[in-house]
């Protein structure tokens, strides 16, 4: 059922979870094991690699058909239906403000999770899952804000990998249900 | 969590089954009879189950107060506490504390309810009730055999005196029951015995001489003679005596055989008799108990305790939460689609491979699976149905308390309370109704004083009907009040400025009488305390449309005044219309569409910029899909797809690009955030993974109904002027 990406598994292995060689069976480990790790999915938002929790993330799939909802705020792509269970799917890409690319092969629904509810993240591409030292997170420079850019809140911490910046997100306030609806239709206010 | 839901559904029960019984015992009383000693034991039975239930589960003082009304109950219906209008009226505030209690162990945002107060009052009540009656002097029973005498309780006693208080004779009927037929044998003499008088107590005989047989002497207090006791009791395995029981006879013939009288028939043959039986369990287990106690004498320890009253029911329904319900209907509706895109790809399939006869014969097997599909579907349905019953008893508490309030006398009549709805529908229903019946009390029926004026009867009756036509059950709320002067409402609604004078002077009565339903209406100026606070009709009107239902209203000055709700019978499942709007498909319930035309643009006309096509002479509003949406337009070469959409009162045609198809459908809801967006109710899938929305026809009608309406005025979007 799930078509669940094998480059995820294989990147699951190579994302600094131990596996003992037999040099270290034989020797002792060589590595300490650190139990404080954070697990996250990094993905790919045009040119930008962004980051979720991997305990939020229930699922990795390909893109699915979406009808859209009339009167709700653009990035909100519409309603698909996973395994039975409806669920909203929204272009994180023109959430965050970037321009969205167009769906292709690599372009993958990140089905997570809020509370109970769930709801499908269309991104670019997946690219590994990474584990992050604690201290490693920064907070975002206060000159995000206002830059026309990322919206500041969306950003929980930044990070780097491998030279490359990784935008950790801030999955509450990037989703925010409340912001579905466009605004000149939302409860109690607007022309109705 | 779930035995714990499951226990206070019970409960609820109970608390229906107990205030069933008050109300049958006030309205015995309210026509002068003597209560039926039956109701008020089921009062006290019903308490004493829940009381084993809540002692279960603890939740708030549900246990303390039924041990005190238990108790009370007991001292009613042992003569020891009169059954007047206080006691019951105490007996009937315990009916809303219960509620209360219940309602505030699920939501603790709810007021707690006050049960000490309620305690403190019911035990004040007891200690000044008990004195009065105690001090009778009590009528012998020595005449009564020892043995017998040993084995009555305190109940059996106190019914079995107030029958020689009250002139009766009291006979004993021998009877023996085949093994088998014990339960059916019972009930079919208890109910004969009835007619005749009184059932005052079982006893196990104690000649019973055979092991396949029971033997029973029943005793029963009646006005009636010997002879008629024999001739009811022909053909049954029995011999009546009447007993001497030293008092004067009142009624029945004055001479007393001494000596038993024999007259059995011999015992039928036990396959009729089973055959016969009908068995209705909850009542006969009180009498079966004693026959299962061995027939020795001195049982009063075991008797003492009442036998758990519904182990029977309770091994044969199973209470299921809705949710689960939802999630079989939601895997039906999956195995439908699945079903439907194996037979779409057969169809394809046999096209290219039309030779061989397999892919023929498959094809006829999914079309069966489908079929198969369907009706499991529809037996889910089912078991989301409840009758209407349990709500009508609700409202029957309603129309007791504020006709008290008012000072009015109002009686309910209640018909067609075993038609089916769905759980959720009756649920929404019930705070609409009660609405109603408020409003029916408060400015409907009239007070006494003027009902006998206007040579009225002066217990005014409201009535709540239900029945179901077709796919939709049809409620109606009616009263023979003062009814409502449709010239005064409309004028009303010109001062209100809700309508403009050149409007109201080309209203019809109906249209008047529909104003009641126009948000900000109000027809007494003094909110009262019940139907007040400023919510009236229009939350009614919004609630039923909610429900994909239509409310109608009739009036008549002087009759009364008569609402009707139609209903679907659920809505987890509806017939859909799909159609295309704006290039995306949509569904829209089948049962709101009135029916469904082909126009030509040309026929449009405009009344102040707002478009309307005119159908059988009158002018019908229209809107577009695409536009209310902003969905790009389909330009169709003067052609329009109108669905005229009718909701509540109200009538819309709705302009869309095409009519597709029509379908059942499960409909789910959108989800946080989606579920906000007006207009769209849900969606359903239809075949290969593809999502359509269902359309939320009661918003998109009120808002064309504000846009166009009789309140403010305002221009469609998009509209030319």
């Amino acid at each position: 059922m799930s078509e669940s990406d094998p480059g995820i598994w294989q990147a699951l292995l190579q994302s600094g979870e131990v596996i003992a060689t037999e040099a270290e069976y034989e020797h002792g480990y060589s590595r300490s094991l650190r139990d404080d790790l954070v697990r996250m999915v990094s993905f790919r938002l045009g040119s930008e690699i962004h980051a979720i929790p991997i305990r939020q993330v229930r699922e990795i799939t390909r893109c699915f058909s979406v009808t859209a909802v009339p009167r709700t705020r653009a990035y909100v792509r519409g309603v698909g239906t996973l395994r039975g269970a409806l669920l909203p799917v929204l272009c994180l890409a023109s959430r965050l403000g970037l321009t969205p690319e167009p769906e292709s092969r690599a372009s993958r629904v990140l089905v997570v999770q809020i509370d109970s509810d769930a709801f499908g993240l269309l991104v670019d591409e997946v690219i590994d899952v990474v584990s992050l030292e604690p201290e490693s997170l920064r907070e975002p420079p206060s000159v995000l804000s206002g830059a026309g850019g990322v919206n500041r809140d969306f950003v929980f911490a930044l990070a780097r990998r491998a030279g490359k910046l990784l935008i950790v997100l801030n999955l509450t306030t990037v989703i925010a249900p409340e912001d579905f609806v466009a605004s000149e239709w939302r409860e109690g206010q607007g022309d109705r | 969590m779930t035995s714990q839901l499951t226990a206070l559904s019970e409960i609820q029960d109970l608390v229906e089954e107990f205030s069933r019984s008050l109300l049958q015992i006030e309205s015995e009383r309210t026509e002068g009879k003597e209560p039926d000693p039956d109701l008020i034991n089921g009062a006290f039975r019903a308490v004493h189950t829940l009381k084993g239930i809540a002692s279960m589960v603890e939740v708030g003082q549900l246990v303390e107060l039924s041990h005190e009304l238990e108790n009370c109950l007991d001292d009613i219906r042992l003569g020891k506490r009169a059954l007047d209008s206080p006691s019951l009226d105490l007996l009937f505030s315990s009916v809303d504390l219960y509620t209360a209690s219940l309602g505030y162990s699920v939501d603790p945002s709810l007021p707690a309810p006050d049960v000490n107060s309620f305690l403190a009052r019911i035990g004040d009540a007891r200690t000044q009730g008990t004195t009065a009656a105690s001090d009778q002097e009590q009528v012998s029973l020595e005449w009564l055999h020892e043995d017998v005498r040993s084995v009555l309780t305190e109940y059996e006693e106190f019914r079995l005196r107030q029958n020689i208080e009250g002139g009766k004779a009291i006979y004993s009927i021998h009877v023996s029951f085949d093994l088998f037929d014990v339960d059916g044998g019972i009930e079919r003499l208890k109910s004969k015995l009835k007619t005749l008088g009184e059932v005052l107590a079982y006893l196990p005989s104690a000649d019973a001489s055979r092991d396949d047989r029971i033997d029973l002497d029943i005793l029963v207090g009646s006005g009636k003679g010997l002879d008629v006791f024999r001739a009811a009791l022909k053909g049954e395995t029995a011999s009546t005596e009447r007993l001497n029981t030293g008092a004067r006879l009142s009624g029945a013939d004055a001479d007393v055989p001494v000596a038993r009288s024999h007259e059995s028939t011999r015992p039928e043959a036990s396959a009729d008799a089973s055959a016969r039986t009908e068995a209705a369990f909850g009542s006969q287990i009180d009498a079966v108990e004693p026959v299962l106690a061995p027939p020795v004498s001195g049982l009063q320890s075991s008797r003492k305790s009442d036998p758990p009253q519904s182990i029977r029911s309770v091994v044969q329904t199973v209470r299921v939460e809705l949710s689960r319900l939802d999630t079989l209907m939601n895997l039906v509706g999956e195995l439908r689609v699945i079903q439907g895109d194996f037979a779409r790809t057969l169809a394809r399939a046999e096209d290219t491979l039309r030779a061989v006869p397999e892919v023929r014969t498959l094809y006829a097997q999914t079309r069966q699976m489908g079929r198969r599909i369907d009706e499991l579907r529809d037996r889910i349905l089912d078991v989301r149905m409840v009758p209407v019953g349990q709500m009508f008893d609700t409202l029957a508490r309603v129309v007791r308390k504020l006709s008290r309030e008012h000072g009015k006398e109002v009686r309910l009549v209640v018909s067609g309370e075993q038609t089916e709805l769905d759980k959720l529908i009756v649920e929404e229903l019930s705070d609409p109704l009660m609405h109603m019946i408020r409003n029916a009390i408060d400015h409907g029926i009239e007070p006494v004083e003027q009902r006998s004026a206007a040579g009225k009867s002066l217990t005014g009756k409201i009535s709540l009907t239900a029945r179901q036509r077709g796919n939709s059950v049809e409620i109606r709320v009616e009263d023979d009040g003062q009814g409502m002067d449709w010239l005064a409402l409309r004028e009303r609604a010109v001062s209100r400025g809700l309508v403009s004078l050149e409007e109201a002077e080309v209203m019809t009565s109906i249209e008047a009488l529909r104003l009641i339903f126009v948000p900000g209406f109000s027809t007494l100026d003094d909110l009262s305390r019940s139907s007040g606070r400023g919510v009236g009709m229009d939350v009614v009107k919004t609630n039923i449309m909610r429900l994909s239902g239509q409310i109608d209203v009739e009036s008549e000055v002087g009759v009364g005044t008569s609402f009707r709700l139609t209903l679907p019978v659920t809505l987890a499942i509806i017939q859909a219309l799909v159609i295309e709007g704006g290039g995306q498909m949509f569904c829209v319930p089948l049962g709101s569409v009135l029916e469904s035309l082909m126009f030509e643009r040309s026929e449009i006309e405009t009344i102040e910029g707002f478009e309307v096509i005119s159908l059988r002479s009158e002018a019908l509003p229209i809107v577009y899909l695409d536009r209310i949406f902003d969905l790009p337009s389909k330009s169709n070469d003067g052609q329009l797809y109108v669905i005229v959409v009718g909701l509540a009162e109200h009538r819309v045609g709705l302009v869309v690009d095409d009519l597709l198809e029509q379908k059942d459908v499960v409909i789910k809801p959108l989800g946080p955030g989606l579920d906000a967006v007006p207009g769209v109710a849900g969606a359903t899938e239809i075949g290969a993974g593809q999502t359509v929305l269902l359309l939320d026809l009661a918003a998109i009608v009120s808002d064309a109904v504000r846009d166009f309406g009789v309140g403010e005025r305002r221009r469609v979007e998009g509209v030319p002027a």
